[in-house]
């Protein structure tokens, strides 16, 4: 495949989102990457979400998004032909990524100092819930749990109601993109002391990553930040989101001249706002100094003058001010048909076996000198390449053989007692 | 003659010209439009705009005088242009930023 990391090979034991989405960057940047998958599979490719009359035989959703141009062998690493396999491959690897928890590579004879020991090229990537140290270092995590723990879930919502995550998984993704990008870090050092290394995030450090500014706030001034509904909690501004008359959500970021913010209260009706001093200048406008009733005097007459106008008369009017940041809240089908989005191949059509063409997110990076693949590349099946790169480490047919009878073997044996059908 | 207080609206009697006053001086002030006086109620009354008065006025930008005590908004644009006590009103300048670099 084409791109900047072409010449790397990349081997990933990872499962759900967080340690397949540092694959699916190696994937799109061009890596060889090789998914090495229990006998039972990586199991997002048996979640099904919701809403989704599709047959069970396709790439369910998360699996599609997080696995799209990788290769898999199928092998339980529980058997010595496994762990050799394993160990020829990585011998050939410039990263290993996982998201298994410490403790379940350790059992299969994975610790990650010792694989760093064994293969002093190799980058080992290892992401997980709460990080390496402390006494949660080996505790199971899932996307909602690191929300929690790391603070972002506690600033959206309404106030004085419950907590309300984002949705989507986003520390599952901020903790993947963390390790991507202390890999490839890992990669340019390794080409100053040519030795790999070990190198470890998590979801819960991500999280933090994701807000310093309101931490930082926080921390600073030793007053809690707190949820404020459709605004933000530390922009003591209009800034925020408002409905429309015909019931259209949309977000007022600020208006960044003077002139636009008279323009917008003309438009309104209401020229008496601009005689409001602690409105009066851009910075003013974006928080620099707001007071706690003026602040909610503002947003309840933009509030009030945003109902009573539709979404078209509004975009209409927005659509002559450039100095006045908005954005309408869209769904996923306006994301899906967002022309910004096509022109940027950030959505790409891709070709889905059973179901045709659909939708998918692109690389979402280019590059000038190294561009990425156009194609979209689908993801494997289970143990799709198992025989070929078995062969192609040297392992002979009867040993492939072997392999794939006994993962065939161990899939039906797990999915009847899943299932109750034993 | 009216005192011109922040936030009164004002309409000209001649042309589709409205304006907010933003400030004013503390006296009386004879604001017309077009040559005409302004008033507070139903705006134009069918009459024409003086042609020595028929610069125009332009939605969003703001009219001052030249003691700089008086200060309005335009938030309806027409043909009439502004005067107080006789003397045209000028097109405020916008403020330009200070340069970062």
């Amino acid at each position: 495949m084409a791109g900047p990391l072409s010449n790397l090979t990349v081997v990933e034991l990872a499962t759900a989102i967080q340690g397949p989405a540092v694959g699916l960057y190696f994937s799109n940047m061009g890596a060889r990457v090789i998914k090495v998958e229990p006998p039972i599979g990586d199991g997002s490719r048996y979640h099904r979400g919701v809403k989704n009359e599709l047959p069970e035989t396709i790439f369910q959703s998360q699996f599609l998004a997080m696995n799209k141009g990788k290769e898999s062998v199928c092998i339980d690493l529980k058997t010595e032909i496994g762990r050799d396999f394993l160990e020829v491959l990585l011998g050939k690897a410039d990263i290993f990524i996982s998201n298994y928890r410490a403790s379940a590579l350790e059992r299969i004879g994975l610790e990650l100092t010792g694989l760093n020991a064994r293969f002093p090229q190799l980058i080992v990537g290892h992401v997980n819930g709460f990080g390496p140290r402390g006494p949660d270092a080996d505790k199971a995590m899932l996307d909602g749990a690191a929300q929690a723990r790391g603070g972002i879930a506690n600033l959206t919502g309404k106030p004085g109601e419950t907590s309300t995550p984002p949705g989507a998984a986003i520390a599952d993704h901020a903790g993947a993109m963390q390790l991507a990008l202390a890999c490839v870090t890992a990669l340019e050092s390794r080409h100053t002391t040519g030795q790999g290394q070990v190198v470890r995030t998590s979801s819960l450090g991500a999280q933090l990553w994701l807000h310093m500014w309101e931490l930082q706030h926080s921390f600073l001034t030793g007053n809690q930040l707190e949820r404020v509904g459709p605004h933000h909690p530390n922009i003591n501004a209009p800034y925020g989101v408002y409905t429309t008359k015909d019931a259209v959500d949309f977000m007022f970021v600020t208006a960044m001249t003077n002139d636009a913010w008279t323009n917008l209260w003309i438009f309104f009706d209401q020229p008496d706002v601009l005689l409001i001093e602690e409105w009066d200048t851009p910075g003013k406008r974006i928080g620099s100094s707001g007071s706690e009733d003026g602040v909610a005097d503002i947003r309840t007459r933009l509030k009030n003058a945003v109902a009573l106008k539709t979404f078209e008369e509004l975009e209409a009017f927005f659509d002559e001010q450039p100095e006045i940041i908005w954005e309408r809240v869209r769904d996923h089908e306006g994301v899906r048909t967002d022309p910004q989005n096509i022109a940027n191949s950030y959505v790409v059509e891709m070709d889905l076996p059973t179901v045709g063409k659909t939708a998918t997110v692109g690389t979402l990076m280019e590059y000038s000198l190294t561009p990425t693949d156009e194609a979209v590349q689908l993801p494997p099946e289970l143990g799709a390449d198992t025989a070929s790169i078995m062969a192609e480490l040297g392992f002979d047919d009867s040993q492939v053989e072997f392999v794939e009878t006994n993962v065939t073997n161990v899939r039906q044996r797990l999915l009847s007692a899943l299932l109750g059908t034993d | 003659m009216a005192v011109l207080s922040a936030g009164l609206r004002l309409k000209s009697s001649v042309c589709a010209t409205e304006i907010m006053v933003i400030s004013g001086p503390d006296g009386d002030v004879d604001l017309t439009c077009g040559g005409a006086p302004m008033t507070e109620g139903e705006g134009n009354s069918g009459g024409a705009v003086d042609s020595d008065h028929a610069g125009g006025t332009a939605l969003g930008k703001r009219y001052v005088n030249g003691d700089g005590d008086l200060e309005l908004l335009c938030v309806k644009a027409g043909d009439g242009s502004l005067a107080a006590d006789g003397t045209a009103l000028n097109l405020k300048d916008a403020k330009k930023l200070p340069k970062t670099d």
